[in-house]
């Protein structure tokens, strides 16, 4: 069993904040794709992904909600909810734009992006390949699932 | 060895091409992303984390030049590094060549605790013209039917006069030293229930009170520790009451009086804080969340003088059968303990030889390596001492180290051992796949760990059935031997039923006691004892 890297008990009640804010934000557009709101299927129409691209990204989506809920897994939730971002940065940078009717979207898509990458930071230790590329090797604190 | 400009692969060269074609293929993917299809991006975002991977492992971290030399590549070496042990195991190793237990001593275990047939065929895998130690059988070998049944009568009358109720052994074999933490609840558990099956006692190792142990009825032995675990006060000095109740025990036969130990001779024990959970921590009386670290030696053992009123007085207090165990170093230092034992008219019931190439759990590699006698050497300089103090026949001798196939066991018995031990022989009976993680707390086979995703697949009752099977098996074997070398009792056994080659380290030792490293024709069994 990997060591829990969190140090102490408020790296430990902000990674649960930052879980649950990620995950209450991302259920929200996973639910409105994979139900078909019109919006999300004029969204993919535009994008050339209908149906298939808006289903993809809307279990890719709930995958990450569902893994941000558990404190095993919530950095691979997290992982997964910024490669989402990536990709939504992509669509606003070079289809749909930030502003006028895109704003909430764009403000959601921010917190939702912050929020995972602050969570990464905070697992970093945790991200197996990232392990090599720290300088300072975080301490691991003893498992306490004993 | 990676980076090899003379290998069929230049890896300079596939570094070098990685670390360009990396940014090259995102650069394309947004492309074909925005030109041929938005699909393209489920790949852009994969490479974007590649790419910034690189560029931390060649720009950002410091730490390893192969990273910061070659990028992403370089993690090929510790990838495979990592997965070495495992692919050397399973693939690459020589059936001879692993280390502490080859795979041919680790099928013969695994075979005998399943209870299925052990031989193999044709011919040894052994180098026969090396320096090992072998068995000389006789040309009239005995029948089994006529090997008496084993009896090792331990304790009894004292050299001062008292006497101590003697505990009986009805075969040459016991579970040596393991500790509940060092192994979890249920390895204890199913190696206690298996030596009672297999009607053999089991050492408990440092590990404070006896619980899990306890479970399955086996005779104990209780070993006193230099952290004197279980019966110790706070400030780590003995608490008499707390032994005496201990002794009253039924199951708690014998004490052993830890001295040293094989695996970290001249340190005391060594709990890794990864393994300590409440209820050891409890048992030893220790704090959590640190290494335990037993002292080196006991608090009351200063000088020669203090180390045999202390065993005086554990013998005194516990009212059953008390030993000691050590790694020998110095054969000068333990005939001066003898002396003083002998002014004091003090003798313990037993020793306890234990090798230096023993050791289940955690050690530091010098310590591991590089500190102590082997066993035989240390068994037969022992054995030598005690018969030169004239004592040989009131202290009985235990050996353990590494005695984990028949073929060592009974050597053993031949250099002056009366009854011998294994701890990790009983692991691997266990199914112990010699992993090598045991003070990591990550024993992938619920041996050393207490990670209960890791002891699901423990099944108790099947384990100690392996484990009487084993001890089952080596008792056969052991008759067997006994009658192939022409005996029909365990203490006919002596040195002229091993040949011991001259280029042997044992020859010059026995040699220097006056022994007789190539003995003569013996007809009628084996010289005195």
């Amino acid at each position: 069993m990997k060591p829990n890297p969190l140090q102490s008990g408020w790296h430990r009640s902000l990674s649960w904040v930052l879980q649950l804010l990620v995950a209450g934000l991302l259920v929200v557009p996973a639910w409105n794709k994979l139900t078909s709101e019109p919006y999300a299927v004029e969204l993919f129409a535009g994008l050339g992904m209908e149906p298939t691209g808006r289903y993809a990204i809307g279990v890719i989506e709930l995958a990450a909600v569902a893994l941000l809920l558990l404190p095993s897994t919530a950095v691979w939730g997290a992982l997964l909810a910024f490669s989402v971002m990536v990709g939504a940065f992509i669509t606003h940078l070079t289809r749909i734009g930030f502003g006028g009717d895109m704003l909430p979207t764009t403000v959601m898509w921010a917190l939702v992006s912050a929020g995972a990458a602050a969570l990464l930071i905070l697992h970093r230790c945790r991200l197996p390949l990232f392990r090599e590329a720290l300088d300072r090797k975080p301490e691991p604190e003893p498992d306490d699932s004993l | 060895m990676l980076f090899n400009r003379t290998a069929a692969v230049d890896l300079h060269l596939l570094a070098r091409a990685v670390n360009w074609t990396l940014p090259l293929a995102l650069v394309l993917c947004i492309g074909a992303g925005q030109v041929l299809s938005f699909y393209f991006h489920f790949l852009t975002v994969p490479l974007f984390y590649l790419n910034l991977l690189n560029i931390s492992y060649l720009w950002v971290q410091r730490r390893h030049t192969l990273l910061r030399n070659f990028g992403i590549v370089g993690q090929g070496r510790y990838f495979l590094e990592s997965i070495g042990p495992e692919l050397r195991q399973y693939l690459f190793a020589n059936d001879r060549e692993e280390r502490p237990f080859n795979r041919v001593q680790r099928t013969e275990v695994y075979r005998k605790s399943r209870g299925v047939d052990s031989t193999s065929a044709f011919g040894s895998l052994r180098e026969f013209d090396g320096t090992e130690v072998k068995l000389r059988h006789s040309m009239f070998p005995t029948s089994p039917a006529e090997v008496e049944p084993f009896e090792l009568v331990i304790g009894g009358d004292r050299s001062d006069g008292a006497s101590v109720e003697p505990f009986t052994m009805r075969s040459p074999l016991f579970i040596s030293g393991m500790s509940y933490g060092s192994l979890s609840a249920a390895a204890v558990e199913a190696l206690s229930r298996g030596a009672a099956e297999a009607g053999i006692p089991m050492n408990t190792g440092e590990g404070g009170y006896p619980k899990y142990h306890l479970r399955g009825g086996a005779d104990l032995i209780f070993q006193l520790g230099t952290a004197k675990f279980g019966v110790r006060h706070e400030d780590g000095r003995l608490d008499e009451d707390a032994l005496r109740e201990l002794c009253a025990q039924p199951q708690v036969r014998m004490i052993e009086i830890k001295f040293s130990q094989g695996a970290k001779p001249g340190k005391g024990g060594l709990l890794p804080k990864e393994k300590i959970s409440p209820e050891i921590a409890a048992l030893r009386g220790v704090p959590m969340g640190r290494d335990v670290v037993s002292p080196p030696r006991h608090a009351e053992c200063r000088d020669l003088a203090s180390t045999v009123a202390f065993i005086r007085r554990i013998q005194e207090v516990s009212g059953i059968v008390t030993g000691i165990k050590v790694c020998l170093g110095s054969p000068d230092e333990f005939d001066a303990l003898l002396r003083e034992m002998m002014s004091q008219g003090v003798l313990p019931d037993f020793i306890t030889v234990d090798g230096a190439e023993g050791g289940t759990g955690a050690a530091p590699a010098a310590f591991l390596d590089g500190v102590g006698l082997p066993l035989y050497t240390g068994l037969v300089t022992v054995d030598h001492l005690l018969r030169r103090a004239r004592v040989r026949d009131r202290i009985k001798l235990l050996a353990s180290g590494k005695l984990v196939t028949p073929k060592r066991q009974v050597q053993s018995l031949c250099l002056g051992a009366d009854a011998c031990g294994t701890a990790r022989g009983f692991m691997l009976a266990m199914g112990c796949i010699q992993a090598l993680e045991c003070n990591h707390n990550t024993c992938p086979v619920g041996i050393t760990t207490h990670d209960p995703a890791l002891l699901r697949g423990f099944f108790v009752p099947e384990k100690s059935r392996r484990v009487a099977n084993y001890a089952a098996a080596l008792n056969k074997d052991f008759v067997e031997l006994l009658a192939a070398l022409g005996v029909t009792r365990a203490d006919q056994l002596g040195l002229g039923h091993v040949y011991i080659p001259e280029s042997h380290p044992l020859a010059a030792t026995i040699r220097h006691f006056g022994g007789e490293p190539e003995p003569v024709l013996l007809l009628d069994g084996a010289p005195d004892r």
